[in-house]
């Protein structure tokens, strides 16, 4: 249980190998209380879509061997569950769901798709969920670390924010030094 | 900043490359399914305006958008299977963040006409800078040019001492050699754009300075 969660927050973080909510690292900066709400909406939506996806893909898509259309049947039921979650707990922030949108509902396709059983989806949704939150931290702590030293005139916070992001895969994956060995 | 081209610009582009491989056969592929995605999305908003469902749109779009990839997706294992197994499920990823990014974040305009102009351009320089990337990435990292066929991916050994003698440009076709790339980039745009800026700056400074 822990590996998997370990290896998907750290070894393979979603943010950094499948890109799910790269997008963040220039987005503005948004306060902690509606950041923990958005990440709560996020695990309860992705969670509980997570579910019913395992559930139709075992008992309908694979014995009628379409599982190439996965991917339907998670975008209708994240879109149920989000829709209902909606109705129940309104956003206060209706124009700003870009992020909201995307990055859950791509953890829901990540996880079924990589996930062995119900519990090994659930665990893979979770880290997902964990890590692009995590990141948006990172992220928060790399501005107001640049913004200390940088001036209008100087490099772009931006490029810096690359930089760093680099330096931290970098050091994510120190163990994989395959490109120091010419010929492969 | 929220609305800038560049948030736009970066955010679809960097959806599209760092979850695929670093070859240029990969880019062609997904570039394609990248532009016609926007078109379509483009009309799709159309209709949904004239039918008065704008509070819906999202629901739309992402289902036609994922439903359009898991057709492209189809077409793509007749095409070239090798192409479609390596991308596997991470042909969402792009779809859904740099589809949304650039349909959300740009500016919008009045008519079809308009807006479709408007979201083909913004496309197409995210085509042409995604390409360019991968292109770089291919060439230093491998030291070939790989290009989609029928049923195979074309190799050409553009530099061949590239992948048996140096190793070091490997590191620009992984995902920390990307971002290095992508800031270097970002630095000399702007380094170049702000070029006449300094030497207008300058100038008054080195008269004072002769006085």
């Amino acid at each position: 249980m822990m590996p998997l969660m370990m290896y998907y927050i750290f070894s393979s973080a979603v943010v950094f190998f499948y890109g799910i909510g790269i997008n963040s690292f220039i987005a503005p900066e948004k306060n902690a209380n509606s950041l923990l709400l958005q990440a709560g909406r996020s695990l309860v939506t992705s969670f509980s879509s997570v579910c019913i996806v395992c559930f139709i893909s075992r008992f309908m898509l694979i014995p009628l061997k379409l599982t190439e259309l996965f991917p339907l049947a998670a975008i209708s039921v994240f879109i149920g569950v989000n829709f209902l979650l909606n109705f129940i707990m309104p956003s206060e922030t209706e124009s700003d769901t870009y992020d909201d949108y995307a990055v859950p509902l791509l953890t829901v396709i990540l996880s079924t798709s990589e996930g062995l059983d119900i519990v090994s989806c659930l665990l893979i949704c979770t880290s997902c969920i964990i890590t692009s939150y995590l990141f948006l931290l990172l992220i928060i702590s790399y501005k107001r670390r640049f913004e200390l030293f940088s001036d209008s005139r100087g490099f772009k916070l931006c490029g810096l924010i690359l930089l760093a992001l680099a330096a931290t895969v970098l050091s994510i994956s120190a163990w994989n030094a395959s490109w120091l060995s010419a010929g492969i | 900043m929220r609305n800038s081209k560049t948030y736009i610009f970066f955010a679809a582009a960097l959806a599209m490359i760092i979850p695929v491989p670093g070859r240029t056969v990969f880019a062609v592929y997904l570039l394609v399914l990248f532009n016609i995605l926007i078109v379509l999305t483009t009309l799709l908003n159309s209709g949904i305006k004239k039918l008065g469902l704008e509070k819906h749109d999202r629901i739309f779009f992402a289902l036609e958008i994922i439903s359009v990839t898991i057709l492209y997706k189809q077409i793509m294992t007749l095409i070239c299977p090798v192409v479609s197994l390596t991308l596997s499920f991470a042909i969402y990823l792009p779809a859904v963040s740099s589809v949304l990014a650039v349909y959300f974040l740009s500016e919008k305009g009045n008519g079809i006409k308009e807006d479709l102009c408007e979201k083909l351009k913004s496309s197409g320089k995210i085509s042409l800078f995604v390409f360019c990337i991968f292109l770089v990435r291919d060439i230093i990292g491998f030291g070939t040019l790989t290009l989609p066929g029928w049923k195979k991916i074309i190799t050409l050994h553009i530099l061949p001492s590239v992948s048996e003698k140096l190793s070091l440009g490997v590191f620009f076709a992984t995902i920390p050699g990307c971002l290095v790339l992508i800031a270097v980039i970002l630095f000399c745009s702007q380094i170049f754009a702000s070029g006449k800026k300094i030497e207008k700056t300058a100038e008054p400074d080195s008269t004072e300075e002769n006085k």
